[in-house]
């Protein structure tokens, strides 16, 4: 499991160039469904037949918060836009790697000492500029297009019980998804493993795929934040916490979940001693919320992986939680749901 | 001259009636079908060689503008805004009032020798605005206007230097330029709308039922885009030049476009030595957006002209990135097959 996560959230895919981690999410899948597509946005939708004839969609999105060159300057300095939510105060002195391998790092425009850490509080991506060590114009351009993608730079680490890397955000949720075809022999459901593009900028993906499934039921799995019970004066309002199981969604941003799914995947949950804990999110939103109202409606909720220090090139998870959000739902895929 | 008749032609969201008539008059000698859907969109079918696509090619219809909110009993007009108007930008300026005729207008505001130091600091809010038609009271004035009358900017389209002056360039520059290859009466490869949209200002509202009626394979969005190439700003926040031909968006608010669909757009201008920008900032989004997410999603272009103090009432772009548009426009009709592989995909 450590392995796959390691290679999936070392590949670098961020919204809209999601070419390379569509090739190694095919790769493993292919094996264990019945077919694989890939719509016009490029979503990943795989189809493994089951025998209960309705249809249930799982979702993970497979692109990850990124850049995009915008500008390269005389003296080979370059500038870039965020993809996806970035705090740009997190970014002085971060690695990024672009497309086409260039590694650079960034810092920020402050002219006066007596104002650099007023500078530093103030800054945005417009007084950002990231340094690949060219020393002229053409020197970049020779490593670095404009247009080009870029990504925090990879740095995965097992601290055994959790797993620290760029990417988690949902990268797990795609491993959960392949853990789960290899565990889960023939499902009472219809499978639609739907690996989403663009999530970070809008639930892009997501919102085209579910129009073409039209499911009777979705799950979209995602990473969730953790505050007061399990960091040092973290949030107050967030109860989450990395080890104490699968997050069943009940409200974010994007979505109120299904509360009748959530009660069947709770007491599916404790039927099978597995732990799972609930989330409410004042802030962000998830594919669940653009699946939910696909058409006329779907059934929809959404299991998230806690998660610290989202969007960030450090983001940790707790590997437990990633066997028990496998095991809910090898269990899950098997039971029909009734309303 | 269609960019001088577009751009004069009022047109805020909600109100596109006169866009819509010109363009269905000056259109419909060269389409094979038509609709105007229940929001007031166009729908123009060019039919191609084959059926088995279908490629959408559209430009918004409406302005950003004002709006009659209130008529005062001394025949001043309070409005509302429609699209993104920085309340700056209004001070002092010349309007159109459409109510059952023209009424025209100037935009007040209380002297500065009168203003407290702190309202003179802080930037201007829409409150303290307010339109002033020369009418001493609201008699004369409500048998003319009501509220929910569009306004619109007094600028005649006019050359200034080099460029091109006027009120309404985003997007009636996109209008005339889907309108222009329209009229070139080109038969496609394939099935081809031509979508000019209402309500794009207000929320990208109109694209998206358009999009969901034709279910396109492939769009191209035809767009005034923001150009901040003035000596205030650092080359690096320009987003786009006046003068250096049409830009191609690479990501913005809601969407990253898809590399294949930048790699045949840029291409296809280099094979043909039309200029082209990429545009920098990812910030503000256009219909795109809507219609990449419609029905099953489809792949889409976005194409914009560079226009300076754009959502203000003088607009400036070049003549030079309009005539390469066009011919870039002309091409993407005329060479549809090269945005698809030889058996039909996308490429």
């Amino acid at each position: 499991m450590k392995n796959l996560i390691q290679q999936l959230t070392e590949i670098s895919s961020p919204s809209g160039r999601e070419q390379n981690i569509r090739q190694a999410i095919t790769d493993h899948i292919r094996p264990y469904v019945d077919q694989v597509q890939v719509d016009a946005l490029g979503n990943i939708i795989a189809y493994k037949k089951g025998s209960g004839g309705k249809k249930l969609l799982l979702d993970a999105h497979m692109d990850e918060i990124g850049f995009m060159v915008s500008h390269i300057d005389d003296h080979g300095f370059i500038r870039v836009e965020p993809v996806g939510g970035h705090m740009p105060l997190r970014m002085p002195n971060q690695r990024i790697r672009f497309e086409h391998g260039a590694i650079g790092c960034f810092f920020y425009e402050s002219e006066e000492l007596s104002k650099h850490l007023a500078d530093y509080q103030q800054v945005t991506f417009d007084r950002l500029f990231v340094d690949i060590g060219a020393g002229t114009k053409n020197e970049a351009l020779s490593r670095v297009r404009i247009g080009e993608s870029a990504t925090f730079h990879p740095l995965f680490h097992d601290m055994g019980g959790k797993v620290m890397a760029k990417a988690m955000d949902d990268r797990i949720g795609c491993a959960i998804i392949i853990e789960l075809l290899r565990q889960c022999s023939t499902p009472w459901y219809d499978l639609y493993l739907v690996f989403a593009v663009q999530e970070e900028v809008g639930l892009v993906g997501a919102t085209t795929a579910a129009y073409g499934v039209h499911p009777d039921l979705a799950i979209a799995l995602d990473v969730t934040s953790t505050g007061f019970r399990d960091l040092p004066k973290g949030l107050k309002r967030i109860p989450m916490k990395l080890g104490d199981g699968p997050a069943i969604k009940i409200q974010d941003r994007s979505m109120i979940a299904d509360a009748r799914l959530n009660q069947w995947i709770a007491q599916t949950a404790e039927e099978h001693h597995i732990p799972y804990q609930y989330e409410v999110l004042p802030f962000g939103g998830t594919d669940g919320g653009a699946i939910q109202t696909t058409k006329t409606g779907v059934i929809t909720t959404t299991l998230s992986i806690p998660t610290r220090y989202i969007h960030s090139p450090c983001e940790m998870i707790d590997i437990n939680d990633v066997h028990h959000t496998v095991q809910l739902l090898s269990h899950i895929v098997k039971k029909p749901f009734d309303s | 001259m269609v960019i001088r008749t577009l751009s004069n032609l009022p047109g805020v969201s909600g109100h596109e009636e006169p866009v819509r008539e010109y363009l269905w008059e000056e259109s419909r000698a060269f389409i094979d079908n038509h609709w105007i859907d229940s929001m007031g969109n166009l729908i123009l079918l060019k039919k191609g060689t084959s059926c088995s696509k279908k490629v959408m090619m559209l430009a918004h219809m409406d302005e950003v503008g004002l709006m009659v909110r209130h008529i005062e009993k001394k025949g001043t007009i309070r409005f509302s805004t429609l699209g993104g108007i920085e309340p700056s930008v209004l001070a002092a300026k010349p309007v159109i009032i459409h109510g059952k005729e023209n009424i025209p207008g100037v935009i007040g505001m209380k002297p500065i020798h009168l203003q407290a130091p702190e309202e003179i600091k802080s930037p201007l809010k829409k409150d303290s605005l307010y339109i002033d038609t020369g009418h001493a009271s609201d008699e004369e004035l409500k048998r003319l206007t009501q509220p929910g009358d569009p306004i619109t900017f007094d600028t005649p389209f006019a050359p200034l230097g080099q460029l091109w002056k006027g009120k309404a360039f985003d997007d009636r520059a996109g209008c005339a330029i889907l309108l222009e290859t329209l009229k070139m009466n080109i038969q496609p490869a394939y099935d081809t709308f031509f979508v000019f949209c209402v309500q794009e200002e207000v929320g990208l509202r109109g694209s998206r039922i358009a999009a969901q009626r034709i279910e396109p394979d492939l769009a191209f969005v035809f767009e005034g885009t923001t150009a901040c190439d003035i000596p205030l700003v650092d080359p690096h926040r320009w987003t786009t030049q006046l003068g250096q031909g049409p830009a191609f968006t690479i990501a913005h608010h809601g969407l990253v476009f898809q590399a294949s669909i930048l790699q045949s757009l840029s291409t296809l201008a280099q094979e043909n030595q039309i200029p082209f920008q990429w545009k920098q900032k990812i910030a503000g989004g256009n219909d795109s957006t809507p219609i990449s997410k419609a029905g099953v999603g489809c792949i889409t272009g976005s194409i914009s002209l560079p226009v300076r103090y754009i959502h203000s009432p003088a607009s400036l772009m070049s003549p030079k990135d309009y005539e390469a548009t066009l011919r870039l426009s002309e091409l993407i009709l005329r060479k549809q097959s090269n945005f698809f592989t030889h058996d039909g995909r996308l490429s």
